[in-house]
């Protein structure tokens, strides 16, 4: 072992190296490690001391084997040999093997003494089996444990495995248990039953208690019987397997062992608690009953459940329509002390009416549709009222028709509707009650009776005719149209109260004897109606009731002045009197009819039609349309368009547009007139834009068409030498195409040709006189209303008007000429300054208080065709400064979209010179003067700060040539692994191949351990080899000088003659010889 | 006799190719330490603990500086026009790093410190989108990385003289062809004490941290070779 061995070190990692190094004091890196293991390698030299030292130092790093006990490992190492290698060497060759069992022989720790007592207590053991005749008895079993027990024998008791729970031997426990069962004697046997039960189910190991059921119910049938079957089990198994095979037996017992009387005790046990389970849900349930009961008499005192009731079973609707309020009024005030807000809220919502479906929105088509009818039913009505055809078939049919309506038709519904309308015969005295009934109908009316009450009378004053018959129409109306727009409901109302009113006036004059007073008049009217109203309810069979009610009515129109019908008693009166005036009566209606048919027809002729057709030519369009005043043209046309809506039929398509090619001619000869009349083109134009929105193609062909010939025209001016700039008609119809079509599109049909030629016409035409300044001036602005909207740049228009300003600065005090700083063109077409502003020359009292006035288009686009006169030239003084600031104005309308452009700078560039020079020019004016000006030159001050803005606000950029982009190098991403790298680990994407490498890694380990253990092996082996041979090799030595010595004590005896012993030289060699003999005898 | 290693012919590779400005931080904390599991590069913020566990000072960990510095050389324009030879870090650890300008560092602080455990581990890391090799831990001493005759510049708070780093460039560097090393600190306290370096300046009149040091460096140097 003197041979020092350098362990090879596998490098774990390449900056440690791990060398044997011989100095303590030179291991700075392992100092700490080394004092941790001092202790156990207390004895070890420094020189069995081997660390490794890290080159590179990482914290938290603990390297495997960075330090160790090269002596202690090597001791190891050595040892395990022996105990493993050389055993094995040393039993090479043998056929057998001596294995010393003796008890505790290969235990060195244990005394002689001891192992003299294991010795004997396991030779009594050994006889104790051998005297044991059924060797797997558990009796004998259990006796043998009883007998371990009392001997007290630690070793046996190990060896015998005795169950213990909670680590006391389960015989202790068994002892416990039968002291609980004894506390409970009184009880039968179910007690002990279930406990034994829970606890065989709940604790460990069941097998004991049975021994223990054994023990103590030895008489017990089912003890006997188990413990029999036990026995018999057990015989198969092994005496070590004993108790592990009772625990099974035990398992698959448990089944068997419900007994019936177990069974029947648990069934009488449920059912003694489901009995007593019911007895207590019957109490329950008798209590809530009660609770419930109670509150019910609560609830049925408040009077709250009859209503509630009412609203369930729908068809026993209340007579009394204040039921459900009655109940409200009786049920809630009571309670209000009691009940709280929140109950209130219930009992009212539970009153409300549940909401319901509105009914479906109408489409526009039936919106038309409805609308043609009503104008249709009404244009009816009229002809026959021109006519004056009152026959009171018509009536009567009407009647019916509204009484049709009105009835259900069947079932339930229909007898109740008999049924009330009996009620209501019966009723009829008591006029109250039929007030109440009839008022939701006729409410209508009489409001707008009421209402009308203070207006002043009108012209229509012959209008007249019987009361009865307007409220049947108006009543009839409202059956039909109760639901309609409300516009054709106020016509026929408004009728009536013309009517009404123009008796009035007739009763004032005397001329209509009815004897009924004026004042009282609207009072009476509102109660015939109810009572017609009523008849309206009435059954078909009462015909004759009906006329007389007719009768009776008009009676109460003609009758003599002190006569009171309000009073309702008077009913009666009248119905007994009704026989008596029959005659009369009729003479009175034959006279009525007469008069009504006279007024029908003056009346029916002089109303404007409700329905008409579309003329086919423009010429029958025109004098159609003669006929009527401004206002009353736009009804007509409202009503031939409702007549003739497209949605209707396939032909109005072609009717409407004709309509509109109708309108648009008649708005260019309107446009032509020298007086605009501005009230017709207003008219038209709003139904010119409406019908376009209904046919837009078409509008857009014929406005198209329109500018066409425009364009035309204006080439025609132009090549022969007029100005050419447009008349007021297309200038007003440039207008009209702006309204009606969007201008904001990029690319439109109508607005881009349009503004094309607004453009033509403003960088040609050339001005020539104020009223062609005038003309550009407007000209521009409807440029800006073309362009604007959309931020597009007009620049005809900006540079004409530029100009125009520009020229208008021509100032003597500032030494300006009109045309100083205009290009050359611009100074052709503008000719000179038509809008320069002058000083007012003498009339100093007029300037003083002078205001610029708001320019009319009308006029001013008709006076452009008129003849200078003096008057015109007066005010053309007003009208040139309006018309600057008009044009200034437009002028700040059309740089707002240059203002958004890049070049806004250079574009701006003339108007700023423009608006300078006149306000240079205007500041030259006094004081007098200047203050007409002072708007205008306001405005020019701000566009100019506007401009000096824009031209602050624009940055330019200058001009570079395009240069190459420079190449940057190329740049690469480092290949790293973003979740932590770690050395060792392969990260090969390629798993298979990775796994192969780590296989071959560790063979190539393993296989160097094993070169390495091998060769320590063979090392081992060698010196033990040396060793034997050393041994031997000694024996030999030894016996080669026995032999020796024996030969030369026999040489020197033979020589001596046998007197070897005899010489003291000799003795011990011969005593040696003696004691080597026996040794020899061993060989 | 020794064949030649890698370091050896790289070092005569760049010899050869003259020009290009060489940066060299100084004292960079960058130092792996295994926490739990894995390894992690050490830094002040996430690793306090661990760092005073060990006897450490934590505000000396600091990573971040190294990081901020090599973005701001590696992303400026002086390196993307290829006026930047090389980059070379020397960790406190005596660890010289190389790294090629054709990198582009991480730009997260996380990624960063998992690019350089791997490098401090692997001692390489490869381009993943090219063949080289873009980091590379290599021999010291730094020196025998630079072009011969190359001007060698050291920045410090702590020199003597404050220079306009422009006036620097356009006076100092005039002939120097382009072949300039400077030598900038990456720590957070104390000051660079290199031997090798032939002037020592200060760019400010404040103290001012690595990346804005290199900030102006690279500035001065795209005026005068005007990139823009």
């Amino acid at each position: 072992m003197a041979k020092k061995k350098k362990k090879p070190s596998k490098p774990s990692n390449p900056r440690v190296k791990k060398y044997k190094h011989f100095e303590a004091s030179g291991g700075g890196a392992g100092a700490s490690d080394w004092e941790n293991n001092k202790k156990a390698e207390d004895n070890a030299s420094v020189f069995d001391r081997k660390s490794s030292k890290q080159k590179f130092e990482i914290l938290g790093r603990k390297i495997k084997g960075k330090s160790g006990n090269v002596l202690k490992a090597r001791r190891e190492g050595f040892e395990r040999r022996e105990r493993t290698l050389l055993v094995e060497h040393k039993l090479s060759g043998k056929a057998n093997a001596f294995v010393d069992l003796r008890f505790g022989e290969l235990d060195n720790n244990l005394t002689q003494e001891e192992k003299s007592i294991g010795r004997l207590a396991r030779a009594r053991l050994g006889q104790l089996r051998k005297k044991r005749k059924n060797t797997y008895s558990l009796e004998g079993n259990e006796n043998d444990d009883d007998e371990d027990e009392g001997n007290g024998d630690s070793i046996n008791k190990g060896n015998l495995m005795s169950l213990t729970h909670l680590g006391k031997p389960l015989n202790e426990r068994r002892i416990a248990n039968a002291k609980f069962d004894s506390d409970s004697d009184d009880e039968n046997g179910t007690r002990r039953l279930m406990n034994e039960e829970m606890t065989r189910r709940m604790h460990f190991g069941g097998g004991d208690f049975d021994d223990n059921k054994n023990g103590r119910d030895d008489d017990d049938n089912t003890g006997g019987f188990r413990r029999k079957e036990r026995k018999s089990t057990a015989e198969d198994g092994d005496d070590d397997d004993d108790d592990g095979d009772k625990n099974g037996d035990e398992d698959t017992g448990m089944e068997r062992r419900k007994t019936k009387k177990e069974v029947m005790d648990e069934l009488i046990a449920k059912s003694k608690m489901y009995k007593a389970e019911k007895a207590k849900q019957r109490d329950d349930d008798e209590e809530l009953l009660d609770k419930l009961d109670a509150d019910f008499r609560v609830i049925s005192q408040g009077g709250l459940l009859q209503g509630a009731l009412r609203k369930a079973v729908g068809h026993l609707k209340p007579t009394n329509k204040n039921t459900s309020l009655n109940i409200l009024q009786s049920g809630l005030p009571k309670e209000d002390d009691t009940k709280s807000d929140y109950d209130k809220i219930a009992k009212s919502l539970a009153l409300d009416a549940r909401a319901h479906a509105a009914e479906r929105e109408k489409t526009s088509e039936q919106i038309e549709a409805r609308q043609k009818r009503q104008l249709e039913e009404a244009e009816r009505a009229r002809l026959k009222r021109m006519r004056g055809d009152l026959s009171e078939d018509d009536e009567d049919d009407e009647r019916r028709n509204g009484e049709d309506e009105d009835a259900p038709l069947g079932g339930y519904a229909l007898r109740r509707h008999k049924a009330r309308k009996l009620e209501k015969e019966n009723g009829e005295s008591c006029g109250q009650l039929l007030t109440a009934r009839v008022g939701g109908e006729d409410l209508d009316d009489d409001f707008e009776l009421g209402e009308d009450d203070d207006e002043i009378f009108e012209e229509e004053e012959d209008e007249d005719e019987d009361d009865e018959e307007d409220s049947d129409e108006s009543d009839d109306d409202d059956v039909d149209d109760l639901d309609e727009t409300g516009k054709f409901r106020k016509e026929a109302n408004k009728m009536d109260e013309k009517l009404e009113k123009g008796k009035n006036r007739l009763r004032e004059l005397g001329i209509l004897n009815d004897g009924v007073e004026v004042k009282k008049k609207v009072e009476k009217s509102a109660k015939i109606h109810e009572g017609t109203g009523s008849d309206d309810d009435d059954d078909d069979d009462d015909d004759d009731n009906d006329d007389d009610d007719d009768i009776m009515n008009r009676e109460i129109l003609f009758d003599d002045d002190s006569k009171e019908v309000s009073d309702d008693d008077d009913d009666d009166d009248n119905a007994l009197k009704k026989s008596k005036e029959v005659k009369k009566k009729k003479d009175a209606k034959a006279r009525d009819d007469l008069l009504r048919a006279e007024e029908a027809m003056e009346a029916g002729s002089s109303e404007i039609p409700y329905t008409f057709d579309v003329p086919e030519t423009f010429e029958a369009f025109e004098t159609f349309l003669t006929k009527y005043t401004s206002d009353e043209v736009s009804i007509v046309l409202t009503r031939m368009r409702v007549c003739n809506a497209p949605t209707l039929a396939t032909e109005n398509r072609r009717k409407i547009q004709m309509l509109l090619g109708l309108l648009l001619q008649r708005f260019e000869t309107l446009c032509g007139k020298d007086n605009l009349p501005v009230a017709d083109l207003n008219v038209i134009t709003k139904h010119i834009s409406e019908i376009a929105t209904q046919v837009p193609f078409y509008a857009a062909t014929a406005a198209k068409a329109r500018i066409e010939k425009m364009g035309k025209r204006l080439q025609k001016a132009l090549r022969l030498g007029e100005t050419g700039l447009p008349p007021a008609r297309t200038i007003l119809l440039l207008g009209l195409f702006a309204d009606i079509f969007s201008s904001t599109d990029k690319q439109h049909a109508v607005t881009t040709p349009a503004s094309l030629y607004i453009g033509n016409v403003l960088s040609h035409c050339a001005v020539r006189s104020t009223n062609d300044a005038n003309c550009a001036v407007v000209l521009c602005a409807l440029a800006s209303a073309y362009v604007v909207p959309a931020m597009r740049i007009f620049p005809e228009a900006l540079n004409l008007l530029t100009a125009m300003v520009h020229a208008s600065a021509e100032n003597e005090k500032c030494k300006q000429t009109w045309n100083e700083g205009l290009p050359m063109h611009l100074q052709e077409q503008c000719g000179g300054s038509w809008l320069r502003p002058f000083a007012h020359t003498g009339n100093g009292k007029k300037s003083s208080s002078e205001t610029i006035e708001v320019l009319s288009l009308a006029k001013l686009l008709s006076s452009r065709h008129r003849k200078k006169t003096k008057a015109v030239a007066e005010s053309a003084a007003h009208e040139r400064v309006a018309m600057l600031r008009y044009a200034i104005s437009t002028l700040g309308n059309l740089i707002k979209p240059v203002q958004k452009v890049a070049c806004a700078p250079e574009m701006l560039q003339k108007v700023q010179v423009a608006l300078n020079r006149l306000m240079r020019s205007l500041k030259t004016f006094g004081k007098k003067d200047g203050a007409v000006y002072d708007g205008i030159l306001k405005m020019c001050e701000t566009m100019h700060n506007e401009i000096c803005e824009t031209k602050k606000s624009s940055v330019r950029l200058s001009l570079a040539w395009h240069t190459k982009s420079v190449e940057a190098i190329k740049q690469f991403n480092p290949m790293y692994e973003e979740d932590g790298f770690q050395k060792g680990r392969d990260y090969d994407p390629n798993r298979e191949r990775a796994e192969n490498r780590k296989l071959k890694k560790e063979l190539r380990k393993e296989a160097r351990g094993t070169v390495r253990e091998l060769r320590k092996d063979n090392q081992f082996m060698h010196h033990a080899r040396e060793q034997e041979k050393a041994a031997e090799a000694e024996e030999r030595d030894a016996k080669h000088k026995e032999v020796l010595s024996f030969l030369e004590k026999q040489e020197s005896d033979f020589k001596s003659g046998g007197q070897g012993g005899l010489i003291v030289k000799n003795k011990r060699r011969a005593q040696g010889g003696a004691s080597k003999n026996g040794n020899r005898r061993r060989f | 006799m020794e064949a030649p290693s890698e370091d050896d012919l790289d070092v005569e590779a760049n010899a050869d190719s003259t020009g290009g400005y060489t940066f060299v931080l100084e004292k960079a904390t960058l130092e792996t330490a295994k926490i739990g599991k894995g390894y992690a590069l050490l830094n002040c913020d996430d690793h306090a603990n661990f760092i005073k566990r060990h006897g450490k000072q934590p505000g000396d960990y600091r990573p971040d500086i190294c990081h901020q510095a090599l973005l701001a050389i590696l992303d400026s324009p002086l390196n993307k026009a290829g006026k930047v030879r090389a980059v070379y870090v020397n960790t406190q650890k005596n660890v010289l790093i190389k790294i090629s300008p054709h990198t582009r560092i991480p730009r997260t602080f996380k990624r960063f410190c998992g690019l350089f455990v791997q490098l401090l581990q692997k001692l390489s890391v490869r381009a993943s989108n090219g063949p080289d090799k873009l980091l590379k831990v290599v021999k010291q001493p730094v020196t025998k990385y630079f072009a011969a005759g190359a001007r060698r510049v050291g920045f410090s708070f702590s020199a003597p003289e404050v220079k306009r780093m422009r006036e620097f460039v356009a006076n100092d560097l005039k002939e120097d062809k382009e072949s300039v090393v400077f030598c900038v600190g990456a720590m957070a306290h104390g000051k660079v004490d290199v031997s090798w370096t032939d002037d020592f300046i200060s760019v400010s009149q404040y103290p001012l941290s690595a990346a804005c040091c290199i900030g102006r460096i690279c500035n001065a140097l795209e005026l005068k070779h005007d990139i823009v």
